[in-house]
């Protein structure tokens, strides 16, 4: 089973011990290097707060779920708040390749179950996990097709 | 085929870092070897009131040149000026030896040809110039190969006599003359 960044955003997230609603995925961060999630925050802007892959049990299905609503934290470092800000989001972001040509703008990423990035899709085209090089507030960053 | 860029569209493209995706600075001006070769570019901040910024980026830590951005591995690859030898040949010509635009182009047996108003730029991996842009004395503009070039002091480009019937007038017919010499550059 696959799961849809546009999907994943917005998902309900439910607390295992307490079976209570504790808000819905605002961001997420994609690791470039092994395409794994690295952290998700739970709301957008100010409230948003930031949980930790360990303690999240399962994305693929209707909601997300996590261990516990005190696994929930506060940004605590500049990469954490550069993810609360929005600057680590793939979907609209342009996609320039390391040749520096732009090939649109992220319209979808597609996640295992796991949350290890399978394929970016962009509005002109896909590229697998492999090619994907780094995001930040400007871009993503895949590799050129003939490298 | 083989992709060119304009100097001036090189001007104002972003420095994008590959690893983190962020536009750590933008192209200002480009910079030039006493010999003529590119040697890399002088930065600006992003934004609308960017002021110049300290640091240069030298033609080895180019990773790519394309249209729509210049690549580097990480914000790393910025380096302090330590006032090298080489100089700037922006629109106001520069200072020192290494002057390039304005410089006139003459042939072996001295027949001008015309002057230097802008380079060529290879896309693709790292930094290559390619050849010269030069506007002739009837105002037309036409294209010089690099690899043609016999000498250049930073008044005068001297190439061979036979370039005179092989003026390339635009881009494309450029772009067919630079790649036999094209793996010879991507060294």
């Amino acid at each position: 089973m696959t799961v849809n960044l546009s999907e994943l955003i917005g998902r309900k997230v439910v607390a295992v011990d307490t079976a209570e609603q504790i808000g819905a995925i605002g961001h997420v961060r994609v690791d470039p290097g092994t395409g794994r999630i690295t952290a998700m925050t739970v709301g957008k802007g100010r409230k948003a707060q930031v949980v930790s892959p360990d303690a999240v049990r399962a994305i693929a299905g209707d909601v997300v779920t996590v261990t516990s609503a005190a696994a929930l934290r506060e940004a605590d470092d500049d990469d954490e708040r550069a993810l609360v800000g929005g600057d680590r989001d793939l979907l609209r972001r342009r996609v320039l390749t390391t040749a520096g040509y732009e090939v649109g703008a992220v319209a979808d990423c597609e996640f295992d179950d796991d949350g290890v990035l399978q394929v970016v899709r962009t509005t002109e085209g896909e590229h697998l996990a492999a090619a994907f090089r780094g995001v930040g507030s400007y871009a993503v960053v895949v590799a050129a097709a003939d490298t | 085929m083989t992709a060119l860029l304009l100097g001036r569209d090189v001007i104002g493209l972003p420095v994008v870092t590959i690893d983190r995706g962020e536009d750590v600075a933008e192209v200002r001006e480009l910079v030039f070897e006493r010999d003529g070769a590119l040697a890399g570019f002088t930065l600006n901040k992003r934004g609308f009131l960017g002021g110049r910024m300290r640091e240069l980026l030298v033609a080895a830590n180019v990773a790519a040149v394309g249209p729509a951005a210049v690549m580097i591995d990480s914000d790393g690859c910025l380096a302090a000026d330590e006032g090298s030898t080489a100089s700037v040949g922006g629109s106001g010509g520069g200072s020192g030896d290494a002057r390039v635009f304005g410089d006139e182009v003459i042939t072996e047996s001295g027949s001008a040809l015309g002057t230097i108003t802008d380079v060529v730029v290879l896309c693709g991996g790292g930094l290559a110039l390619v050849g010269y842009q030069l506007a002739k004395a009837d105002k037309s503009t036409a294209f010089v190969p690099l690899p043609a070039q016999r000498s250049i002091s930073g008044s005068h480009l001297v190439v061979p006599d036979e370039l005179a019937t092989q003026l390339r007038h635009d881009l494309t017919g450029l772009g067919e003359g630079v790649a036999p010499y094209k793996d010879g550059l991507e060294t």
